[in-house]
């Protein structure tokens, strides 16, 4: 009754058109009246979810995408993707579910992806008579892959608290996470082909390529640059952030020489604003988040899942359904934090093999992230685009049942996961 | 009816001394004969670490536990025992729940505006991780990058030659994995179960700091309780306390094999390393750190006198 | 994306005083935010080349980059709501009447203005409780606690007078009609 009613209240508040963060505020103010007699710890809640440096990447990756976008950098990027997949129906799709993977495994942050990849993106698949839906789509869907391919926060995370294998958990990401990126670009693919709309020109040539290749070597050089930083040890994922846009600021001033003092500050305003959007979100849903939690509402629930004695595959189901709809309103740390700890002991008791969970865990929280009310991605992508909500819902809507189907998949054949850690040692 | 307690903390579930603050919270239930619900949120769920004593004292919760350095410069004698090698003798931990010592920061904990209600007693067996070689003398730690802890002991790693840096422990990890820092210092527990031995290969344990935890309460709930209730749970601390040194105890003399068994080199530090440790950390930690002020003095006079007690 | 042009080009009536100070406040908080970025930006280079190149790492340059992330967000957020850049679930009120459609943005509106009070109210707490209790932040940098949750009240604060300089253009906007 209390879930009725908290969730109701939410949607409602939603479904009026106030921003969102405020909905989310102004439930967990209710629920906190309601329950506590006081609204003291809100501050506290968001003062606790901003106070992390780690979050600093937000900012500082969109301010790379506009220093890159200002300086034209991607226009020659995308230039050249169009010259090599063009003449394949859906290659720009290819493109930039290949761009979202490789900036989503360096990013490690699933918002700072469908930020960054998806203000320089969108306009330039646009540009090519892209249509707009599968563009807003394919990007909020990509973006996601950031906490399936290691590096990952939540994957950490989980770790830590389940007491698996760090290493073990990162390289089981991997296959899924690159099998997920096919399983995207075969749809792109598909889905163009079926489209008359979509005309693709013939195939440039080797002479275009190869020019158009020399035009975007700074764009494609960027990703080694950033992730050899990080390989050896010269920065963290978390400072890789700042080191891109240094790299774009270079690239930028010196061999594009595009960019003045004033295009700089421009670009710094544009991430100041297009980076609020999400800390206002991520606020709200911290205090909501918070209000759920003191009055014990997603504990109640998944302890009512941990003690219906199902059977292993039965309890599987039944936990990823019940994240499935807890995703739909929280975001992924809250879901790790809650309800790992009160599975574990009947995981334990099932000998369900924690590292295979990890994964599907990580597959339910990118689902979350695209799956109406709350989906950060999908907010992100509204966001940054002009277009209304229900049209990036709907172009993700094909996403959510293609991870639903990985996500099975990854159930039935457990080693698409296990098999690289235990081939690499783990889990004896 | 019952009276919910809500406990915030910060441990993952199967660290030892979540298992003890749930035995505790059962203890309490039971004790208190329903009157108290204690509602355990682990692993940072409800209010973060950081928040915990602000948010107790406050009265947003009732109920968290902290480690002793979350109280830094907000009640620095809580961290007394941060100082390098002068707490490894375990009758101080045995012996400590209802001695003069722990009613000495009882009192000032009262004081600053917490009631505490459990002493859990964590470990005083670190370990240096490390690769390639172990960190034993001094010279081993000349220009390595070290994870730091609390600007006092911050200045002993410098004491040592070693840059002690700044980062969120969810990136330690990574850290170590690239080569960003080169060493951590951790508990010989910690170092298990946050995988480090994954990353590092060289191990050695060293008896440099005591970590401990404590419970408390905001003092208006404590002063709306039953006497029922608060014999509950001085009851429940005294038992909780002596079950913390138990498995502490069991956890150091248990550590260096489990590592041992995840095929990383470990080594103890034997008597006379520590001594050279002590003797290049012990007098940087006091420089900066005051012990020197009275209310200090009187503290380790106290635990002086829980030394030897067998 | 700049759809506060949108407002401005909607808005026949002059604003009233009200409203151009609490522009002008906003925006200089705001363009503060902007600077932040760029600080941040510059310190974790700084940070990353003292403990790389250098080999003396910065103690404090993490624990600060946390604290000028609490900064930038509570400025920036009432000039971001000021250009109308924030999400809304549009689903049902895209469809709405000229009429209709100005009595929704009151009331979302008066929900920010709601939520800004109860978190000012909230945040003004935990800054004097903090200060009373004498907290300082615990990690390798001890500076007072209220000093860094202080940007909160700020931010709230700025938060409330872009709402109200809304509802108060809106109004006069309907009086002048
Ligand atoms: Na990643
Ligand atoms: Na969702």
């Amino acid at each position: 009754m209390t879930m009725i009613l908290v969730f109701g209240g939410l949607i409602l508040l939603l479904l009026s058109g106030m921003p969102i963060f405020v909905a989310l505020g102004l439930s967990a103010s209710a629920i906190l009246l309601i329950f506590e007699g006081n609204i003291g710890s809100i501050a506290d809640t968001v003062f606790a979810n901003f106070d992390k440096p780690i979050l600093m990447t937000i900012p500082l990756f969109v301010f790379m995408a506009q220093l890159m976008i200002r300086a034209k950098v991607i226009d020659d990027l995308y230039d050249m993707a169009h010259t090599v997949v063009g003449h394949i129906r859906g290659g720009l799709g290819v493109a930039t579910v290949l761009s979202c993977t490789i900036f989503a495994a360096i990013s490690g942050s699933s918002v700072a992806t469908a930020l960054s990849i998806g203000s320089s993106a969108i306009p330039q698949m646009k540009r090519f008579g892209y249509p707009e839906r599968d563009a807003l789509g394919v990007i909020a869907a990509g973006g996601t892959l950031g906490i399936l391919i290691p590096p990952s926060g939540p994957m950490i995370l989980y770790a830590i608290v389940s007491e698996v294998s760090i290493g073990a958990l990162f390289l089981a990401g991997i296959v899924p996470g690159l099998l997920l990126a096919l399983i995207f670009s075969v749809y792109c693919v598909v889905r163009a082909s079926r489209d008359p709309s979509q005309v693709a020109p013939d195939w440039a040539g080797w002479g275009r390529v190869l020019s158009a290749l020399r035009r975007s070597i700074w764009a494609v050089m960027a990703p080694p640059i950033v992730m050899g930083g990080i390989y050896f040890g010269v920065f963290t994922a978390g400072e890789a952030a700042a080191f891109g846009s240094l790299y774009a600021l270079i690239v930028a001033l010196t061999v594009y020489r595009s960019l003045g003092l004033r295009q700089i500050w421009e670009c710094a305003r544009q991430s100041m604003l297009t980076s609020m959007m999400v800390f206002m979100i991520i606020a709200g849903a911290a205090m909501f988040g918070h209000a759920i939690t003191i009055i014990r509402l997603p504990m109640g629930v998944t302890e009512l899942v941990a003690n219906m004695g199902l059977g292993p595959l039965g309890f599987v189901l039944m936990v990823m359904a019940m994240i499935f709809v807890m995703g739909m309103f929280f975001e992924s740390i809250a879901i790790i934090l809650i309800t790992t700890p009160i599975l574990l002991p009947t995981m334990h008791m099932l000998d369900i093999d924690l590292i295979w969970y990890g994964v599907l865990l990580m597959i339910n929280l990118e689902l979350a992230m695209i799956t109406p009310p709350v989906g950060m991605n999908l907010f992100v992508i509204k966001g940054i685009t002009d277009a209304p909500l229900s049209e990036v819902v709907r172009g993700a809507a094909p996403y959510v049942i293609l991870m639903l189907g990985g996500l099975v998949l990854m159930m039935l054949v457990p080693g698409l996961a296990t098999w690289l850690p235990y081939a690499a040692g783990f889990g004896q | 009816d019952a009276t919910a307690m809500r406990c915030s903390h910060q441990l993952p579930p199967a660290h030892a001394v979540s298992k003890v603050i749930d035995r505790w919270a059962a203890e309490v239930e039971t004790l208190s004969q329903g009157e108290i619900d204690v509602q355990v949120f682990g692993a940072d769920s409800l209010v973060g670490a950081k928040e915990n004593i602000t948010a107790t004292a406050k009265g947003d919760i009732e109920c968290a536990f902290s480690v002793q350095f979350q109280w830094g410069k907000t009640l620095p004698i809580m961290t007394v025992t941060t100082r390098p090698f002068a707490f490894s003798d375990m009758n101080i931990w045995r012996n400590w729940d209802g001695s003069d010592a722990a009613n000495f920061l009882e009192d000032k904990l009262r004081q600053k505006g917490v009631e505490n209600v459990v002493w859990l007693f964590q470990t005083s067996d670190s370990v240096f991780t490390s690769k390639g070689k172990y960190l034993k003398a001094p010279e081993d730690f000349k220009g390595l990058k070290i994870r730091g802890l609390v600007p006092a002991f911050n200045s002993a790693i410098e004491a040592l030659g070693a840059s002690p840096v700044s980062m969120s422990g969810g990136e330690v990890y990574q850290g170590l994995a690239t080569g960003v820092i080169d060493a951590a210092l951790t508990g010989t527990d910690a170092a298990v179960s946050r995988k480090y031995y994954e990353v590092q290969d060289h191990f050695a344990v060293v008896p440099v700091i005591s970590v401990y935890f404590h419970g408390y309460l905001n003092p208006k709930f404590y002063a709306g309780l039953s006497d029922t209730a608060k014999a509950a749970l001085d009851e429940a601390g005294k038992k909780a306390a002596v079950w913390a040194v138990e498995e502490a105890e069991a956890a150091a003399a248990a550590a260096p094999a489990d590592l041992a068994t995840k095929g990383v080199n470990v080594y103890t530090l034997t008597p006379e390393e520590n001594k050279a440790l002590e003797a290049v950390m012990q007098p940087a930690f006091d420089a900066k750190f005051s012990s020197d002020d009275p209310e200090s003095q009187k503290l380790l006079e106290l635990i002086d006198q829980l030394r030897g007690q067998g | 994306m700049e759809t506060g042009a949108n407002i401005k080009s909607k808005g026949a009536a002059p604003k009233g005083a009200v409203s151009r100070l609490a522009d002008a406040v906003v925006q200089i908080a705001g363009a503060l935010s902007t600077a932040l970025i760029l600080v941040a930006f510059a310190l974790t280079i700084f940070a990353v080349f003292m403990r790389y190149v250098v080999n003396a790492p910065l103690m404090w340059s993490d624990d600060a980059s946390g604290w000028m992330l609490v900064t930038l967000i509570m400025l920036g957020c009432a000039e971001a709501y000021r250009r109308d850049i924030h999400i809304g679930i549009d689903l049902l009120t895209a469809r709405l009447g000229n009429k209709a459609k100005g009595a929704q943005e009151t009331f979302a509106d008066l929900a920010v203005l709601t939520c800004a009070i109860l978190l000012g109210i909230s945040a003004w707490e935990a800054v004097t409780f903090s200060y009373a209790f004498d907290a300082y932040t615990s990690g390798t940098v001890e500076v007072p606690l209220w000093q860094v949750q202080l940007p909160l009240p700020i931010g709230a604060a700025l938060l409330g007078l872009v709402a109200i300089s809304r509802i108060l253009t809106r109004l006069s906007k309907g009086s002048s009609k």
